[in-house]
């Protein structure tokens, strides 16, 4: 097999460049798998019809992917996709949306399209705001977050949108992050491949809002798009992979570099292994990491448990994070299918 | 085969087919709206119940799978019109059907339609308003808000039946004016006509019309050269690279936010439907050329209207009636003409006062117009019109 | 020649397809019919009424502004409608289930009791619909009976078809007598 290289995309797959996305927006790099996963799929380019409504995520496919796209009115990309497939269900039907089109002003339409399992896949770009227009809360907005509609703390809790598609009865549903690169790629096949209502949820970076909503301090070491990769890589977990227990976090209730000392002393005190850093993580803001390789050992030592425990809240290596991976992937009777058996049989004909 | 009505008396003696047999049948307002979608071509129906548009919502249920079509019932209008709009991409020839409430979710892609020129037809069965008012009693409240309730400059086609067989006509000439312009068109019914049984005739042959393919995938979805202007349209999933969308676009249907471009096309869209007036409007003359008085109406207004005029022409009076059978574009020049040697005119109509609005304009003052209206839920009797008539010659 | 025609009592009791059967025996009859009903706003036990215009011209008054033949089929719509009967008009009661009756001795009212008969000698007092749209046939008096009972095996299935068209042809008959 030969090796493709970006021209083979780029001339097949894209229609317009230069994109219209921020640089370091996470939009790039999802066209990319989903461009990737189409063509490790080798679905018919003529027969694939992309949806998106209003919003960032929107741009995804329109003007970018080279076929055929319906760029439409805000958070009503699925119910354009149900008309289009339903007549003609050999479309390969993906809308593209984001946290606020998608699950606020379309939730409606994304909980019935999963409830009827008709043969679209919806990859939702969440980047946790209303970001096109300037960063006003979502739908998927942590609590307590501070944004131009919330000045005083987001007072309402996010959806956990898996959870909502697998009790809407989607069939394929995976939630994956940006940093999770080749993942989100082959969760697009497998979302494309299911003949039924599929769900990609992408965690997506958005360096123009983010830095602001996450309260994130800029680094000197990285742009703000590969910090908040970093943040997505350190605030999730695989839920089919083993446990890593090999460190752990702390949040500290002082001053985080102060902290970072008490902690480093301890440790050293007890003559531990240990790597200490400063990471990011969603819910949490800056804190500290440790990681040592007999973390057991000292688990059981009562003492320095109490002594990091005045220091701030210790987390295990899950405690906090967002699961990643796919939630739902079953086979259900599709809803277009069902359709053109009903009409055949009326009509006389044998399906 | 074929079977008549929902009721199953068979006038050709057969039973079982699709679609009613040319002859006549006696047919409620709403199945013969729905029956004239199907003769036309319509292939695929959304909707979602609303009282008096349920009917053609359940007769579209039952009888289009039966001919290839596609029925659904989405989870609200907004969705409804979202579906209709994206099976036209697909190649359907779709239609969706509600009232007053369902038509005001509606709007916003009814202003998606118009700027991505995209054919459809709306059917608003109208109830007596605002807001829940009374679901089961007609009015014609929405008239301006057919016009003009989605955002943005366009040129709505507003058609209103006022006979069970004006259902089912004005149906067929609504989906062939929106093909042939690709425009959005609305039949303007109302409760009282949706909900009669009267005597239609299903006629032998109904003409279809189709939207132009391009020939090839070089093409320019949104502008052309014709002088019609109105440009071909594409398929979705047939290799065209289809590029639609809300925003101000160029030729190609690719975004240009130029206010150049913008203009062009917003000319573009409104200039298509003015040149095609005379294929669009339609009005009935009656008596005009020897009258004093004219009445005008349209809808279920124009019926009692006409019983009216009869009444007036017995008892001596010289009145005459104009028709409306489209309300938008509205005939003014039809208006100013046919009125030259009128010195009245009564404007009869179920709302506040709005085609009457449109009526002193196109006579600019030159004659006294005088409006009949009613609201409540009642459709005026004949009677009630002739008192008004006999009340201008005074 | 135009006439106005109410059916009218609670829903369940057939008023509905009474009233549809007769448009559609009007209709094929040749003349000019506009058909309407309006229902509480419960289905079952709420008032419902039916109301056609019959016209030998092309109906432009759609609205009922002089009833000529009334029938009521429970007190309620009897109580609401039996004084809209025009002078010289036709009322016709079920008097099984209207009990308490007004004269009126500027029309022709007559009590049948429908659902009486139709439990006695039909078994099934639901055709008491039929039994009136017999009776009410007779006496619109441009109706053939023969037509209407065509009409009746068109529109009704057939298990239930023949006493339909028995009551119906009950009520005609007794019209005929009265």
């Amino acid at each position: 097999m030969s090796i493709k290289t970006t021209s083979y995309y780029r001339d097949r797959y894209v229609r317009h460049l230069p994109t219209s996305f921020c640089t370091g927006c996470g939009n790039g790099m999802i066209l990319n798998s989903f461009v990737r996963a189409v063509d490790e799929l080798g679905v018919d380019l003529e027969k694939i019809l992309s949806v998106s409504g209003i919003g960032c995520s929107a741009w995804i496919p329109s003007p970018h992917f080279n076929s055929d796209t319906l760029h439409v009115t805000h958070g009503r990309a699925i119910p354009f996709a149900t008309g289009a497939k339903i007549f003609n269900n050999e479309l390969t039907t993906v809308v593209f949306t984001g946290d606020g089109d998608g699950a606020g002003i379309g939730g409606n339409h994304l909980i019935h399209a999963a409830r009827r399992n008709i043969d679209i896949t919806t990859i939702l770009v969440n980047n946790f705001s209303y970001a096109m227009t300037g960063g006003q809360v979502a739908p998927t907005t942590l609590l307590g977050l501070k944004t131009l509609t919330s000045p005083y703390g987001n007072l309402e809790r996010p959806f956990d949108l898996c959870k909502l598609m697998q009790a809407a009865g989607a069939t394929y549903v995976a939630r994956w992050t940006t940093y999770h690169i080749r993942e989100l790629r082959r969760s697009i096949m497998a979302a494309l491949k299911n003949k039924g209502f599929s769900f990609v949820e992408v965690l997506s970076q958005c360096p123009i809002q983010q830095r602001r909503l996450f309260n994130l301090r800029p680094s000197d070491q990285l742009d703000m798009s590969s910090q908040i990769l970093e943040m997505f890589k350190e605030s999730t977990y695989i839920r089919h992979m083993p446990r890593e227990e090999n460190y752990f976090y702390i949040v500290p209730k002082g001053e985080l570099s102060l902290s970072r000392r008490k902690v480093s002393n301890i440790l050293s005190e007890n003559s531990v292994e240990y790597k200490i850093g400063e990471v990011d993580r969603l819910f949490f803001g800056r804190i500290l990491k440790v990681e040592c390789r007999n973390i057991e050992s000292f688990k059981k030592s009562l003492n320095l448990v109490k002594r990091f425990a005045k220091i701030g809240k210790v987390l295990r290596s899950r405690s906090g994070k967002i699961g990643l991976g796919v939630f739902v992937s079953k086979s259900s009777k599709e809803f277009t299918d069902s359709m053109r058996e009903i009409s055949a049989f009326e009509k006389g004909v044998e399906v | 085969m074929v079977r008549n009505s929902l009721s199953r008396i068979c006038y050709n003696g057969e039973e079982g087919r699709e679609m009613l047999a040319p002859g006549k049948h006696i047919l409620l307002g709403n199945h013969a709206c729905a029956e004239g979608a199907l003769h036309v071509g319509c292939d695929f129906f959304a909707g979602y119940p609303i009282t008096p548009a349920s009917e053609i919502s359940h007769y579209m249920a039952k009888w289009l799978s039966k001919l290839g079509g596609f029925y659904i019932q989405m989870e609200d209008e907004i969705a409804s019109i979202s579906a209709i709009l994206g099976a036209s991409w697909a190649g359907a020839k779709a239609m969706t059907a509600t009232s007053g409430p369902g038509f005001s979710l509606m709007q916003e892609n009814l202003s998606y339609a118009y700027m991505t020129e995209t054919p459809c037809v709306i059917v608003n069965v109208q109830r007596s308003g605002p807001s829940t008012g009374q679901a089961t009693l007609p009015a014609q409240q929405d008239v301006y808000q057919a016009r003009y309730g989605a955002h943005g400059d366009y040129e709505a086609i507003v058609l209103t039946p006022w006979s069970v067989q004006e259902m089912f006509d004005l149906t067929v000439k609504a989906f062939n004016l929106s093909e042939k312009l690709r425009n959005p068109v609305i039949l303007l019914a109302d409760g009282a006509i949706g909900h009669m049984r009267e005597g239609i005739i299903v006629p032998e042959k109904v003409k279809r019309i189709g939207r132009r393919c391009p020939e090839s995938v070089e093409c320019t979805p949104f502008d052309t050269d014709d002088p019609s202007l109105v440009p071909e349209m594409p398929v979705i999933g047939q290799g065209y690279h289809l590029l639609v969308t809300g925003s101000a676009h160029r030729s190609s249907g690719l975004r240009d936010y130029t206010p150049q471009q913008h203009r062009d096309t917003v000319e573009r869209i409104c200039t298509k439907i003015r040149r095609a007036r005379n294929e669009i409007i339609e009005v009935d003359q009656n008596n005009i050329e020897d009258a004093d008085i004219a009445v005008i109406s349209y809808g279920v207004a124009a019926r009692p209207s006409f019983g009216a005029m009869l009444k007036a022409l017995d008892n001596g009076l010289k009145v005459g009636m104009l028709r409306l059978k489209t309300i938008w574009p509205f005939p003014d020049r039809e208006i100013r003409k046919a009125t030259e040697g009128i010195d009245n005119i009564l404007v009869v109509e179920m709302n506040m006062g709005k085609i009457v609005r449109e009526v002193e304009r196109a006579v600019a003052r030159r004659i006294n117009v005088v409006l009949a209206p009613k609201v409540g839920g009642e459709v005026h009797t004949s009677d009630e019109i002739f008192q008004a008539i006999r009340r201008l010659k005074q | 020649m135009r006439k106005e025609i109410i059916i009218s009592g609670q829903g369940g009791q057939g008023i509905v397809l009474a009233g549809r059967i007769l448009a559609n025996i009007l209709f094929t009859e040749g003349y000019e019919v506009i058909q309407t009903q309006s229902y509480g706003s419960e289905a079952r036990g709420g008032a419902c009424k039916s109301e056609i215009i019959v016209s030998d011209m092309y109906i432009y008054d759609i609205s009922m502004s002089c009833p000529e033949f009334i029938v009521t089929m429970s007190s309620q719509a009897y109580n609401r409608l039996s004084r809209k009967v025009i002078k010289g008009g036709v009322l016709i009661v079920d008097s099984t289930l209207v009990r308490k009756t007004k004269p009126r001795p500027d029309v022709s009212f007559y009590k049948v009791p429908a659902t009486k008969i139709a439990a006695e000698t039909m078994k099934h007092k639901i055709v008491a619909n039929m039994i009136l749209l017999g009776f009410l046939l007779e006496k619109l008096g441009f109706v053939k009976l023969g037509n209407a009972k065509n009409v009746i095996s068109h529109e009704i299935s057939a298990p239930i078809k023949d006493i339909n068209i028995l009551a119906l042809e009950k009520g005609w008959k007794i019209a005929s007598n009265d």
